[in-house]
């Protein structure tokens, strides 16, 4: 019998500023446990306040079928505290709205009919026991600023951008250029057009490569998908999968949002070759799917106590050799596109659809007229067979849902030019 | 305890949670989650703080404290507290046989599926609410029961799911219906672009309605220059369309006696014959846009009351119809704009002239889009909040 106990205590200060006033100030604190047992190949699982030995019966006694699961039980041990260059706890929170208001003054423009700026920040203290022996602990602290403006022009348009890391209050010092850059982005967003449609040449800035390869490849190689045959990827360890210029990796050690020292399955954190050079490599794998596939555990996490799952970290595109220009000169006709409102995948097709921030019609090379409500739709294996890859890399925070569970993540890469179906009238 | 400030709230929630987990057809896990926390409003010279924990203690009164003193969030009183009789909201099975309930739940899908279920989960719990302030006290004792299937098979997928409050879900239904799907997207085709009447399911209309339309009779969106149906009250929006929010209905999945805020629930309209009449609203928001409260939403002791729709109820003209394109769901219907209301999004069990195929896509503007609705079929469906029955939009154009 292979059991884990796993000790949660969080504790989240978050705060608004909506058109200038402080609303939705909020301290929250949360204390759990979580016991899981494997016993005949199946996983009860309890959560509650209780004593080591009765959290373990109770879990024990929700073993009641038989399956076919097993674990790499390999004991880690090891305490980490992130180190904060600028300690949370020595910013009182009248210094934290004060921060807010000298943001709010550049939202003050001209057009912008609303603005909210949100910040938050959240400690998380876990320990994780397992039955072969391991103990491991954290403490580490997340800090962010959400910036969102509205302006009204020829159309209501609202625009938003995320600043979130692991770390202390310098996480948010870069939040001034964010804010100019939110300002003047939504106000030309009132005046842009509803894009073309059709399949063409696209030019992804960073932000947008970074949510294609988490949601269009990083899904399919989480193992759980794969051995639920529910992946376009099964089956295709050794393979090539994309272009020879495409290196992907998953790596919680950077310290961007998706950071963790441990897994919540107590499995020491590295980083993880996804696809080298075109060919796949690994997947990502919990201690469960690591035995049954015989990859490497690691990428076990969980949303606040629940049962952990295959998650991604910090993911993204390696950087290529050619520069922004180069790529722009090769779209004869085509488009830009900036960030992205969210995506969908579906692994087991590999069909994607994101939708954009906004983006520019490109001719000739030459960034054009500003466009808006893009979507950016095609098949993951297709659209990385055909792809150039920019200098650049940069990574974009957010919280990925996965089985009704959301967990820090960021997603990173460089400019990337791919072809794929964009949507618009 | 709370003698510190000019009023309070109190807002207690106990939760029994259990699920399994179905993972390539196979039972993979039996969960059993216990959890009981608070959330607490103040007020003090006018000004509302949060603060949230799993044990009420002094630590929780030091940093209201504290926070009410940076609050620029202006509420002068809680509401008074009132409980409305809703039937159907609880069933004694749920609570004390969940074990049995699950166990049963997956023998039917097992013996009902005809392909591969990649995944899923069924739930049920048994939650308690409690809301108490200076003007007294409400709870209620209430059960859920929700099922998520995925089936895959060869190259096809498909998803599907159902709740209720009582253990009466036809578990045979749902699993043969995503089996059925997910083997017809096996066989799917390119979609063909054209322009043609177009049935939405009761699944995909909520997709739709959830993610670009409901936010703009957000009554804070509304208060903060966020929707663009501010100041159009009288106006005609969309003729002919009738949609009212019902938390009283007997039974249903998002139906209360009491809102999160402890305001008794009351059904309201929000689009008659097609003119605007009203927006939703938790407390502060009612008393801004002189509203009706009661549509105030907790996701877990630890959030902040928001506003959310209940049951959403869509009234169309009803009859019979045949349209030459049908979507089952749609694929990112999130990313839709929920301010200006523009989508562009990607159908996902879609059916041309009866086919099963791929890669169709809708545009628009939901605005417009709903224009265009001409009918709905007489069996209506409850899918998370919206009740509806399949909606036939005419002349619309299919991108592929």
């Amino acid at each position: 019998m292979y059991y884990e106990i796993r000790e949660l205590e969080a504790k989240s200060f978050q705060v608004s500023l909506e058109n200038g006033k402080v609303e939705n100030a909020k301290y929250s604190e949360y204390c759990g446990k979580s016991f899981r047992v494997l016993k005949n190949g199946f996983w009860g699982y309890f959560v509650g306040n209780l004593r080591d030995e009765e959290g373990l019966k109770r879990a024990e006694k929700l073993a009641i079928f038989e399956a076919d699961s097993e674990v790499d039980s390999t004991p880690f041990e090891g305490s980490f505290v992130f180190k904060q260059k600028k300690k949370l706890e020595d910013i009182s929170v009248e210094e934290k709205v004060e921060f807010l208001r000298e943001i709010d003054k550049i939202l003050r423009k001209e057009g912008i009919v609303s603005r909210k700026l949100t910040y938050l920040e959240v400690f998380r203290n876990v320990r994780i026991r397992n039955s072969s022996g391991g103990e491991v602990s954290y403490e580490v602290p997340r800090c962010g600023i959400i910036i969102q403006a509205y302006a009204k022009g020829e159309t209501l348009q609202f625009y938003g951008e995320r600043l979130m890391k692991v770390g202390g209050f310098e996480v948010v010092d870069k939040a001034y250029d964010v804010a100019e850059n939110v300002v003047e982005t939504v106000l030309k967003l009132t005046k842009a057009k509803t894009p073309p449609s059709g399949k063409m040449k696209v030019v992804m800035d960073p932000s947008l490569t970074g949510v294609f390869v988490h949601e269009a490849f990083g899904h399919a190689v989480e193992a759980d998908h794969v051995l639920q045959n529910a992946s376009v990827l099964a089956g295709k360890l050794g393979e090539k999968v994309a272009d020879e210029s495409v290196t992907i990796y998953d790596d919680p050690t950077l310290e961007e949002f998706g950071f963790f020292p441990f897994d919540d399955e107590g499995f020491k954190a590295e980083r993880k070759t996804i696809v080298e050079g075109g060919v796949l490599k690994s997947y990502l794998h919990s201690r469960e799917t690591a035995k049954k596939l015989g990859g490497k555990a690691g990428n076990g996490r969980s949303d606040s106590l629940d049962f952990p799952i295959v998650r991604m970290s910090n993911t993204f595109l390696s950087p290529g050799d050619y520069t922004l220009e180069e790529l722009l000169e090769e779209v004869k006709e085509g488009v830009i596109l900036f960030g992205s409102r969210g995506g969908e995948t579906n692994p087991a097709t590999g069909y994607f659809h994101f939708n954009t921030k906004y983006g520019y019609i490109v001719r000739k090379g030459e960034i054009e007229e500003m466009i808006r409500d893009v979507s950016l739709s095609g098949k993951t294996l297709e659209t990385l067979r055909n792809v150039k890859v920019s200098k650049d890399l940069s990574f974009d925070p957010g919280f990925c849902g996965k089985a009704g569970q959301l967990v820090p993540v960021a997603d990173g890469g460089p400019y990337t030019l791919v072809e794929a179906f964009v949507g618009g009238e | 305890m709370f003698e510190a400030f000019d009023a309070f709230e109190v807002y207690e929630v106990r939760s029994k949670y259990y699920s399994i987990s179905i993972e390539k057809s196979r039972i993979k896990n039996v969960s059993e989650e216990f959890e009981k926390g608070y959330g607490v409003r103040v007020i003090k010279d006018g000004k509302l703080a949060f603060s949230s924990a799993t044990s009420l203690d002094k630590s929780l009164v030091e940093k209201l404290e504290k926070l009410v003193r940076i609050s620029e969030d202006e509420l002068d009183s809680f509401p008074s507290v009132g409980k409305r009789r809703v039937g159907g909201l609880y069933d004694k099975k749920l609570e004390e046989n969940p074990l049995e309930v699950l166990k049963e739940s997956f023998e039917t899908i097992e013996a009902e599926r005809s392909c591969e279920i990649a995944s899923g989960i069924v739930e049920i719990e048994t939650l308690e609410r409690r809301v108490w302030n200076d003007t007294g006290e409400v709870s209620e004792k209430a059960t859920f029961f929700a099922v998520m299937l995925e089936a895959v098979h060869d190259k096809g997928s498909a998803y599907e799911f159902d709740a209720s409050r009582k253990a009466d879900l036809n578990l045979e239904r749902l699993t043969e219906k995503v089996c059925s799907l997910a083997i017809d997207d096996s066989k799917a085709k390119k979609a063909e672009r054209r322009v043609c009447d177009v049935v939405l399911s009761p699944l995909a209309f909520h997709q739709l309605l959830y993610f670009s339309f409901y936010p703009s009779f957000n009554g804070e969106n509304v208060v903060k220059g966020r929707s663009v149906l501010n100041g159009r009250k009288g106006e005609t929006i969309i003729e002919g369309l009738t949609i009212y929010d019902d938390p009283t209905l007997e039974g249903k999945v998002f139906s209360y006696s009491f809102d999160d805020e402890g305001v008794k629930a009351e059904r309201k309209i929000l689009l008659e014959e097609g003119v605007l009449k009203g927006f939703l609203c938790d407390f502060k928001h009612s008393r801004i846009l002189g509203e009706k409260a009661g549509n105030a939403f907790r996701e877990d002791f630890d959030s902040l009351p928001k506003i959310h729709p209940s049951n959403i109820v869509v009234e169309i003209e009803k009859g019979s119809f045949d349209a030459d394109f049908y979507v089952h769901s749609f694929i990112g219907a999130h990313t839709a704009n929920p301010v200006s209301g523009d989508f562009s999004l990607e159908c996902m069990n879609a059916y041309q002239n009866g086919e099963p195929v791929r890669g169709a896509m809708l545009y628009g503007n939901v605005f417009e889009f709903l224009k265009k609705v001409s009918c709905m079929s007489k069996n209506v469906r409850q899918v998370e909040n919206t009740i509806c029955g399949d909606v036939l939009v005419e002349n619309v154009e299919i991108k592929a």
